[in-house]
């Protein structure tokens, strides 16, 4: 057995814990616009407001989706600067 | 107008073979499950639900049989156990958490990965299905891993430390009620976005294979040695997608939890 002391990751596994909050970006822009449009939706069903919390939902998770898709990009750029 | 109806009967036979029901399909038996309503919430025994079971009772006996004889050399099936465990170990839960909160959270990262494991290849064994293929089921595993991650960030930073960890610091006040609700959101998406991950991947390759074998069905049985080979081929890409999705499944969920606990901008 190999001594977990001087264990090193193996490159498989070492690059997908470096890519793997790259690899969630698309899902994840997505899924955020997805989770405040059907809350939107949901509560215009409620209040009977349609259409105007779905747009505000939607509104909402854009520019949420786009804040953390850039937080995570400028993040990936410090990182591959500090690397160099 | 033939054509049509065999292409929906064709489309319905794969909606038969993806979707939950309150029956057990071995074959040409189906054995019917029991109706339970506690609470006015639907709380049946469905198919997914047996297939989860069945999961859950191979991970015991297979376990159990692989650390019954201990040797200092595992040989055969508790090599093959122990290879994984010790990938988790390494590869997952330290670098992820650290060294020293590494092993708390190792039953867990086990335990997810391999009932997610067995569960994604049980949907391949003729009779199973894929209790991961349906979005309740990673709806409630994602939720699991939500639960561990608020678990871990309060337990290690404290109720007020964790929220307030999860604004990047620096922050001019106006923005303050902008930016709580999107770093919250951002919090929520993630187990989401594991969720929608797992069952889609599950889902697919699922659809993938059906339709291959549906077109025999459409364009007569000339089609059959390619759709089959393709089908064939589609299925070794799933046994490999199933380790794959469970290893990601963990992965992430270590991945966020670690950022829960060590949260630094």
């Amino acid at each position: 057995m190999k001594d977990p002391k001087t264990h090193k990751p193996s490159s498989l596994s070492q690059a997908y814990r470096s890519v793997g909050p790259y690899l969630t970006l698309g899902i994840q822009f997505i899924a955020t616009i997805l989770l405040c449009v059907f809350a939107g939706h949901w509560a215009d069903g409620k209040f009977d407001t349609s259409p105007l919390w779905t747009l505000i939902g939607g509104l909402i998770g854009i520019a949420a989706g786009f804040y953390h898709f850039f937080k995570a990009v400028l993040k990936m750029d410090r990182k591959s600067e500090e690397d160099t | 107008m033939a054509a049509q109806a065999e292409e929906q009967s064709s489309g319905s036979f794969i909606l038969e073979h993806i979707t939950d029901h309150h029956e057990l399909h071995l074959g040409p038996l189906h054995i019917p499950l029991p109706h339970i309503e506690l609470f006015g919430i639907d709380m049946s025994i469905t198919g997914h639900l047996v297939m989860m079971w069945v999961a859950s009772l191979l991970l015991i006996l297979s376990l159990i049989i692989s650390t019954k004889r201990r040797g200092l050399i595992p040989s055969g099936f508790a090599n093959a156990i122990e290879a994984i465990a010790i990938f988790i170990r390494d590869d997952v839960a330290r670098p992820n958490l650290g060294e020293r909160d590494a092993p708390k959270y190792m039953p867990f990262l086990m335990t997810l990965f391999f009932f997610v494991l067995f569960c994604n290849l049980l949907g391949l064994i003729p009779f199973g299905q894929t209790a991961t293929g349906n979005i309740n089921v990673t709806a409630t595993l994602a939720g699991i891993s939500f639960a561990m991650m608020l678990g871990a960030g309060i337990k290690h930073n404290g109720l007020f430390g964790f929220f307030k960890g999860l604004i990047p610091p620096n922050l001019p006040i106006a923005l303050l009620p902008l930016m709580i609700p999107l770093e919250f959101l951002g919090l929520l998406t993630k187990p989401f976005a594991l969720c929608i991950r797992l069952f889609a991947n599950m889902l697919a390759g699922h659809v993938v294979i059906l339709s291959l074998i549906g077109i025999i069905f459409i364009l007569g049985l000339f089609v059959s040695p390619i759709s089959i080979a393709f089908a064939l081929v589609m299925y070794m890409l799933e046994i490999f997608i199933g380790f794959l999705q469970a290893y990601v499944f963990t992965l992430l969920t270590a991945l966020f939890v670690g950022l829960c606990i060590h949260q630094e901008h």
